[in-house]
């Protein structure tokens, strides 16, 4: 099996990236795959701490009437889902979705021992490690260790959207890639060259970055290598277009590229992309209603694409969020926001899903000694549902230890 | 031979060990790199009298202020009535004044300063929105840069973008927020778990009342009405209740007693250390200089003093181990190649690609350092970004206006290379010339054979008839590749 290096090497002597069925090939029929290339999980995340209980409001509550004079949704204004909870207004077409059982929802999602600080709790759902020294590695990247081709492979994890690898796809070495956007995506070349000159140009790049060094030296190199590597791979978007029209939102776009991605090809298994904003302390009424409508149009639009370019049944997406917000909101009138919560909801979506709200209700009456949301479903639990039921594999291997799965994923 | 005392691994450097690759590492952490004739000139001076050429900044950059005024036209001036513009193009335009302080101040660890407590005391400048606050706190973090960390604190605690960012002008007795206080602890003084959740409690009531007014934005102003006046405990100490009107007296002791907390100054000591020192903090090396803080009164001026000197610094295994923070890069390439008027060249959008927003860290724990700076992504921003410095239009005298380089004076020190330009002999020498003045250590003989081998198949403007351009744009492409190399990553 070809080392990175070697395939790099042989990519930019302009071989190509045809190497005939290499044996990884034949691994992925033991990774759970549905259609020809294999199942994906697309993971939207909530940046901030997500108000879970204003996402999915148990409106007949009366402790949450009273915690909430201010930031309280009114039953009337809510849209249904079952019984005992009602959708945020803002989605409209989540709640639409979720009528045609294509959604699932996840109460009470947490940890023990929640951690209130954001980078720290990312750091816990992306490492899955709430106690003791943070692992270098994140749980996807532990999956793509464990179960994805290493190095010769295509890009098995891709973030989009932003410029900085989420902790949950490191795994050994820089196999992960994560692209801010396609277009500034490439190595450039002086403008006035002509193809030749600007080949030569890329080979002594290649070159100059062929790594061996050890050390620090070898982080810059090996970066440069699977930058290498992933603009091969994502040349390979050219020849593919969106299906549908796409709402204005950097997440919008982000998602548009990762409906590409699927269509393409390319044998990404995992996408990660990231919504900011849900750190709401103040003007929480105004801020989450605004995300929460550019999550609804955002993912619907995706899941729509999906379904044109024929890739919805093999995508699953979930989304995920440090934590969610204090029960007692804090400031007065349209200023009030909550401070750093625990549990929280998550939302998955897609055509293999037992639909609907599982996990429990929120017990507002027995919080934690914060005055959090206690969790009920420990968010490695969702993981793990995820790799055994969805993706394929053993979770232990992933996570370290077994977790009960939850039923969600039909 | 190294006469190491191993009792005192924090001896300083001896005289006999300083020559110019001690002065060019030197320059490279407590600058932005130093050019040939700037690392002579620190190799020539005593190691204590180097370190102090950097330290011993003043309040006030006289020569960079008129060198500012100068630029008139093209450059924020600060004091002028009218900075026009939504607020979102006035932080534009001092994002390019940081960049312009940084490439052409005669004091470049005073911006490296600064930019270091922007990263530790991050706000954001979406949220605080008024560009008028965004300037001061910078300001504040220039002015205090090598202050004691108490003052610094201290006034970090009334600023107007703090109090903001981070809602404590909305923290007020009937409606404590604790926002504020928990950053304080978490990230500003004694890191993750020094505390409980108690503490962070008892701190946000404590600094209620700490405001900002709405018309006088920046300023700060203590609201007594809505400051609680109750009993507190903070880490262990009462803090019996007092009349409102000692509230900021009392938020002063608090910030004292956190700062006289066991934890503080090692807490400290691993952040400049990861800064300015090594990725990975060595335990030892914190706990010293932890030492220094508390022996000099928190003086950060001393304590970097005190650093800068220690032959642990200069260690063969602490040279080129720091990875360039996107700053970094960008200012020590145009720095290292004579950039002019670097503030008028896409800089902005390049530091944007290479994940440093200045004004809008990604979050209040600031960017993340170390190898998380070099991924896939940013590295094809940095070559990318090494590209367009090497297309810069050529100049040989002083311009204002436009961003311009002396190309040709780049490989001017490459001994016989105007004599067969065009021959590998010739070529060979431009890259060693350009090596040591942009890496300050040689290449791998298979980087350098791959730069000539590229610059011999050449482009159509390499072949143009007029030897002088032809040379030039022979250096123009070495120049990118030599700072494509991953040897300019690493400081």
């Amino acid at each position: 099996m070809l080392n990175r290096r070697q395939f790099f090497g042989a990519s930019i002597a302009g071989t190509g990236a045809a190497l005939g069925t290499p044996a990884w090939l034949a691994r992925l029929g033991a990774s759970g795959q549905s259609g020809q290339d294999g199942r994906a999980l697309v993971v939207v995340q909530l940046r901030g701490g997500n108000d879970g209980l204003n996402t999915l409001v148990p409106f007949e509550d009366a402790a949450y009437r009273r915690a909430r004079p201010a930031l309280g949704l009114a039953p009337r204004e809510l849209l249904p889902a079952d019984e005992l909870n009602r959708f945020h207004p803002s989605l409209e077409r989540v709640a639409r979705r979720f009528a045609e059982g294509e959604v699932a929802l996840v109460q009470n999602v947490g940890y023990p021992g929640p951690n209130l600080s954001h980078f720290r709790s990312v750091d816990v759902w992306e490492s899955a490690c709430p106690e003791g020294p943070l692992p270098a590695t994140g749980w996807i990247g532990n999956y793509h260790d464990r179960y994805l081709p290493g190095g010769t492979g295509p890009i098995a994890m891709l973030a989009i959207g932003r410029d900085a690898m989420p902790r949950s796809m490191l795994a050994k070495g820089d196999v992960a890639c994560a692209v801010p956007d396609l277009e500034s995506y490439r190595f450039q070349a002086p403008g006035r060259a002509r193809a030749a000159e600007a080949r030569a140009r890329r080979r002594a790049l290649a070159k100059l970055n062929r790594g061996g060094a050890g050390g620090a030296l070898e982080e810059v190199t090996e970066a440069v290598a699977a930058a290498q590597l992933s603009i091969e791979q994502l040349q390979r978007l050219e020849s593919v277009s969106n299906h549908v029209a796409y709402p204005r939102s950097k997440l919008a776009g982000d998602l548009a590229l990762a409906a590409r991605v699927l269509g393409s090809g390319m044998r990404a298994r995992f996408l990660y992309v990231t919504q900011d904003g849900y750190d709401t302390h103040v003007d929480q009424a105004r801020d989450q209603a605004e995300l929460l409508r550019v999550l609804d149009a955002a993912i619907d639009a995706f899941l729509s694409d999906l379904a044109a370019m024929g890739q919805l049944e093999r995508t699953l997406v979930m989304t995920v969020s440090e934590f969610g917000r204090r029960v007692e909101e804090s400031g007065i009138g349209k200023d009030a926001g909550t401070d750093h919560g625990a549990a929280s909801v998550s939302l998955l979506f897609g055509t293999a899903l037992r639909g609907g709200v599982h996990g429990g209700q929120p017990d507002l009456e027995n919080l934690d000694e914060n005055g959090n949301l206690v969790h009920r479903a420990d968010f490695r639990q969702l993981y793990a549902t995820v790799i055994e039921d969805w993706m394929g594999g053993a979770s232990s291997d992933v996570l370290g230890r077994p977790f009960e799965k939850l039923e969600v994923i039909a | 031979m190294q006469n190491h005392d191993d009792s005192r691994p924090f001896a300083p450097i001896a005289p006999a060990e300083w020559d110019a690759a001690a002065a060019a590492h030197l320059a490279r952490r407590a600058g932005f790199g130093a050019r040939p004739d700037e690392v002579r000139r620190l190799a020539a001076l005593t190691p204590e009298a180097a370190v102090a050429s950097f330290v011993d900044f003043p309040e006030r950059d006289e020569a960079l202020e008129t060198r500012i005024r100068e630029a008139s036209g093209d450059l924020l001036e600060l004091g002028s009535e009218t900075i026009g513009g939504s607020a979102q193009e006035v932080v534009e335009r001092v994002r390019a004044w940081w960049v312009f302080r940084m490439a052409y101040g005669s004091w470049p660890l005073q911006e490296k300063l600064t930019l270091f407590w922007h990263d530790h005391f991050a706000c954001q400048q979406t949220k605080v929105v008024r560009d008028a606050m965004v300037l001061a706190q910078n300001q504040l973090f220039r002015r205090l840069a090598a202050a004691p960390f108490g003052e610094l604190v201290r006034a970090v605690a009334r600023d107007g973008a703090m109090l903001v960012f981070l809602d404590n002008r909305l923290n007020e007795a009937r409606n404590p927020n604790e926002n504020w206080a928990r950053e304080l602890l978490e990230l500003f003084t004694l890191g993750i778990d020094r505390y409980t959740q108690k503490d962070v409690y008892e701190l946000a009531r404590i600094f209620t009342g700490w405001s900002t007014p709405s018309n006088r934005e920046g300023e700060f102003e203590f609201e007594s009405k809505r400051h609680d006046e109750g009993d507190k405990e903070l880490l262990g100490r009462s803090f019996p209740g007092r009349p409102a009107a000692q509230g900021v007296e009392e938020g002063d002791e608090a910030l004292d007693w956190i700062l006289a907390q066991d934890a503080c100054a090692p807490f400290l000591a691993g952040k400049l250390i990861a800064w300015f020192a090594e990725p990975d903090p060595d335990p030892t090396a914190v706990e010293w200089l932890a030492g220094e803080l508390r022996a000099s009164g928190y003086s950060v001026r001393d304590a970097l003093r005190a650093l800068f000197r220690t032959r642990w610094f200069y260690a063969p295994e602490r040279r080129f181990a720091l990875y360039k923070n996107p700053a970094d890069v960008v200012v020590s390439a145009a720095r290292l190649a004579g950039v002019q008027n670097l503030h008028l060249f896409d800089v902005l959008p390049a530091l944007r690609s290479l994940g440093m927003e200045l004004f809008e860290p990604p979050s209040v724990a600031g960017w993340e350092l170390g190898p998380a700076w070099v991924n896939s992504g940013s590295s094809i921003h940095r070559l990318n970004f090494a590209l367009h410095l090497s297309q810069l239009p050529h100049t040989s005298r002083e311009v204002v206006g436009r961003a311009a380089l002396d190309v040709d004076a780049l490989a001017a020190d490459a001994p016989g290379s105007a004599d067969a330009p065009d021959s590998s002999g010739g070529h060979a020498r431009i890259v060693g010339a350009l090596a040591a003045r942009l890496l300050q250590r040689p290449l791998e003989p298979h980087q350098e054979a791959a730069i000539v081998e590229c610059l011999a198949e050449g482009g159509a403007a390499q072949r143009d008839p007029d030897p002088v351009l032809a040379r030039r744009e022979v250096v123009r492409a070495a120049l990118h590749l030599v700072l494509s190399t991953p040897q300019f990553a690493l400081a």
